[in-house]
């Protein structure tokens, strides 16, 4: 290793670096400090302590500056990227990056929303929380169709995994004995309303292959393992003291921290992984101090990328070396590519005239969930225009006093009418699944840098026929349920969906089984680099249409209880 | 174990209570724009004018009104620190048509006149909202100041910097006020506490709020917040 005067040596060697504490991140932390192993976490961001950090909890809109509204012009300047996603708000835009000093590139009429959260706990605090097991439907669905690479693992492999993630975080929900999200370990579902019910009734009645089912959330119905059952503010993605919901700061990082194996340094951009061409193994990270600006080195003997999706591609990417001159791991050619999300946007919207004395109590923050009824592999759900399929997010509630600032009339009137509810309104949004295309990738971008110096990530990405004719469907499909259902008013609609926008980003640096053609073995290892796992999103082969995170936990435990296992043996 | 109706009762009875909050909202800036705050952006008779255009939109009943919520002085702050230039000078733009028909109506300003004239007033401004579409308009991000197209805003993004034009939408005068007034009056505590149901205590872990997915309205017996 070349030695170099700005580099300040830290002696120590770590058991396992970890890159990033979110999601995928705390997982890693967790497992490996349980294991016994000296394990650094480096974050990117900020600390973030949990509780006292979460400065807009249970704040109401008037003790907000602008109301809750958020400080408009600071956002158009600061966060002119963040600010567009459907999450970010004003009580929660502090858990959101700085666009400013974070940039990334894309062609203008390509657009690319990359929605991220540098801080300690990660995306983890603001996370929809949302939790569907994959199938063989989705393992299988590349080979079978000649889309991609095949993934080298099935249900049976991630099945157990599933079991141990699902045990620790705690996941509500309804069992329904469907192949195509099968059952997992469940606290008990949380209820729903009058309209979600009537709908539920409705379309299981008229469409044998359609159900309806309460949203599976990483969000306790009780007390478990020492955290609190939810209080049903609603308001969780600014954090939640009781941690009754799955969040790094409230649930793995602590579990990691009480083996005394954890050190955890936020601050520490990593700006590449060292690699050892003598040894051909990775020794350690060069971090940029986030404060000082200073380079410095940390090693360790097991490298755990959970840095987010894009995060680890860019490590991976910007670790150029005489053997891995298109970055680390990189002789396929792949990495980077593969791009994808989940799109969606598209549904159909409607009023419920009934109903009219009944209503709900409390914020629930869940809503309903319709599984994907297309392509399941016969021939009754079979489709001549797309391949793959999506599945509805949707909710019904009673209008609040919003309404007001639209409906016509003014006075005593208007007061009168906003002391009530309003009408029943349902929203169905669909998931759809992105197919791996070559195509969609990211790429180094030199000529712009970011407030740390480092160049930034290009984005080409845009959707292909498949979705498009896919979206038709999410649209159509909503609406004959609604009307199916007696509702009236119904709109179905696409709102146009942007690239990133599901802030459910996959791909980049695939797992499969040929080193040709993937970067990652069925362990989430690098084919080239065997001490580097990458857990995060960017593992993943295909995008099928579920909320990715419960599978990246799974992916992440599985992998370090196999790195764990390979270092005992002496493999690594 | 308390029943449904005890928490409600239990709850109801805490959310009148003061809650040690002020510190934190103090650290966060909390909102200035309470009842009886000083003028930040309009004129004293420019503000009087609004304030009677905002109670006579959500007037005094059997609880509050737009004016004891403050929604005026939510009006002033916005106008000043929120919105950009080009937009408060056309907000003030239509209060200065506002007023300058009411004196041609009926001779007098805004607050002298009686409620009935404030109504018709409002009424003939709806009105008029109706027939008048939404302008967009090109605006430089620093100034604030209306310039020509094109914009800016899409070449920025894609190059990864703060856009420097904006394009913003100039809504017709009445309908920005009683957006205005309808948010600022259900988003202050004064209107809010008054009008609508808080469904749990904030702040209070040990009292955990619930959730009920089907229960008769009359046992909640106000929207929620």
């Amino acid at each position: 290793m070349k030695k170099s005067v700005h580099v300040a040596r830290q002696p120590e060697v770590y058991d396992a670096i970890v890159v990033g504490s979110g999601i995928s991140g705390g997982w890693a932390a967790k497992e490996l400090c349980e294991a016994g192993l000296k394990t650094l976490v480096l974050e990117r961001g900020r600390n973030v302590r949990h509780g006292t950090d979460y400065i807009t909890e249970h704040l109401r809109p008037w003790e907000m500056p602008f109301r809750g509204r958020g400080d408009r012009q600071k956002m158009i300047e600061d966060q002119f990227i963040q600010r567009q996603a459907g999450p970010v708000n004003a009580y929660n835009a502090h858990f959101f990056v700085n666009d400013r000093e974070n940039p990334y590139t894309y062609e203008p009429d390509k657009p690319f929303l990359w929605i991220r959260g540098y801080q300690v706990g990660g995306r983890s605090i603001t996370w929809g929380r949302q939790c569907y097991r994959w199938s063989d439907l989705d393992f299988e669905a590349n080979a079978r169709e000649g889309i991609g690479v095949d993934w080298p693992i099935r249900y049976k492999d991630i099945a157990p995994w599933y079991d141990y993630v699902e045990r620790f975080a705690g996941i509500s929900g309804q069992a329904e004995g469907l192949p195509q999200i099968p059952d997992g370990v469940f606290l008990p579902p949380m209820a729903m309303n009058c309209v979600e019910e009537h709908l539920k009734k409705r379309v299981e009645q008229t469409f044998p292959e359609r159900h309806v089912t309460i949203g599976r959330c990483a969000i306790l119905t009780r007390p478990h393992n020492g955290r609190a059952a939810c209080h049903y503010c609603g308001d969780c993605s600014r954090g939640c003291t009781p941690g009754a919901y799955f969040c790094s700061l409230s649930t793995t990082l602590p579990a990691a921290a009480r083996t005394g194996n954890l050190t955890l340094r936020p601050n520490s951009i990593v700006h590449s992984i060292i690699y050892d061409e003598e040894k051909d193994r990775a020794t350690g990270v060069r971090v940029i101090d986030r404060e000082s600006r200073e380079m410095l080195e940390f090693y360790g003997r097991i490298i755990f990328l959970c840095a987010s999706t894009l995060g680890s591609t860019f490590i991976l990417l910007n670790t150029r070396t005489p053997r891995f001159p298109n970055g680390l791991g990189n002789s396929s050619g792949v990495l980077g590519h593969y791009l994808m999300d989940h799109h969606f946007r598209a549904g159909a919207s409607a009023e419920f005239p009934g109903f009219t004395d009944r209503y709900y109590y409390g914020h629930r923050p869940n809503g309903i969930y319709i599984p994907r009824f297309r392509n399941l592999g016969d021939k009754a759900t079979r489709r001549g225009d797309f391949l793959r399929g999506f599945g509805y997010e949707a909710g019904a509630s009673r209008g609040s006093w919003w309404r007001g600032a639209e409906m016509d009339g003014f006075g005593v009137h208007l007061k009168e009418a906003l002391r009530e509810p309003g009408p029943w309104r349902i929203w169905m949004t669909a998931f759809g699944e992105m197919l791996p295309r070559y195509e969609n990738y990211v790429e180094l971008d030199d000529s712009v840098h970011d407030a740390w110096g480092l160049p930034v990530l290009r984005f080409h990405c845009t959707l292909g026929e498949n979705e498009r004719n896919m979206r038709r469907d999410m649209m159509t499909a909503a609406a004959e349920m609604l009307e199916a259902a007696g509702f009236v008013k119904i709109r179905p609609y696409d709102l146009d969906y942007t690239p990133g926008e599901g802030i459910h980003e996959m791909g980049t640096a695939r797992m499969g089984r040929d080193p040709k053609t993937s970067i990652l073995n069925g362990f989430n290892q690098m084919h080239e680099v065997p001490n580097v796992f990458v857990t995060d999103g960017s593992c993943m082969t295909s995008s099928a249409c579920q909320n990715p995170s419960i599978t990246y936990m799974a992916l992440t435990a599985r992998a370090a209880h196999y790195a764990v296992d390979q270092m005992k043996k002496g493999n690594l | 174990m308390m029943n449904r109706r005890e928490t409600l009762q239990r709850l109801a009875l805490l959310a009148g209570g003061t809650l040690a909050y002020s510190t934190l909202a103090g650290l966060m800036g909390g909102c200035r724009a309470r009842p009886g705050a000083p003028r930040v952006q309009l004129s004293e008779e420019a503000f009087e004018a609004l304030a009677a255009l905002c109670e006579r939109i959500i007037p005094e009943t059997d609880t509050p009104g737009a004016r004891a919520a403050g929604v005026p002085e939510f009006i002033d702050h916005m106008l000043k620190d929120w919105y950009y230039a080009a937009e408060r000078i056309h907000f003030l733009d239509g209060l200065e048509a506002a007023r300058r028909k009411a004196r041609q109506m009926h001779g007098q300003d805004i607050p002298a006149l009686p409620a009935e004239a404030q109504d018709a007033l409002l009424g003939a401004l709806q009105q008029e909202s109706q027939n008048t579409p939404v302008r967009e308009v090109v605006i430089d991000r620093t100034t604030g100041a209306i310039v020509e197209r094109p914009d800016t805003y899409d070449e920025d993004l894609a190059a990864g910097r703060s856009p420097r034009r904006i394009r913003v939408v100039l809504r017709p005068f009445f309908r920005m006020l009683k957006e205005l007034t309808v948010v600022g009056y259900y988003t202050s505590e004064v209107g809010a506490m008054a009008n609508l149901k808080v469904s749990y205590m904030p702040g209070r872990f040990d009292l955990p709020g619930h959730y009920d997915g089907c229960i008769p309205y009359d046992e909640v017996g106000r929207p929620l917040l």
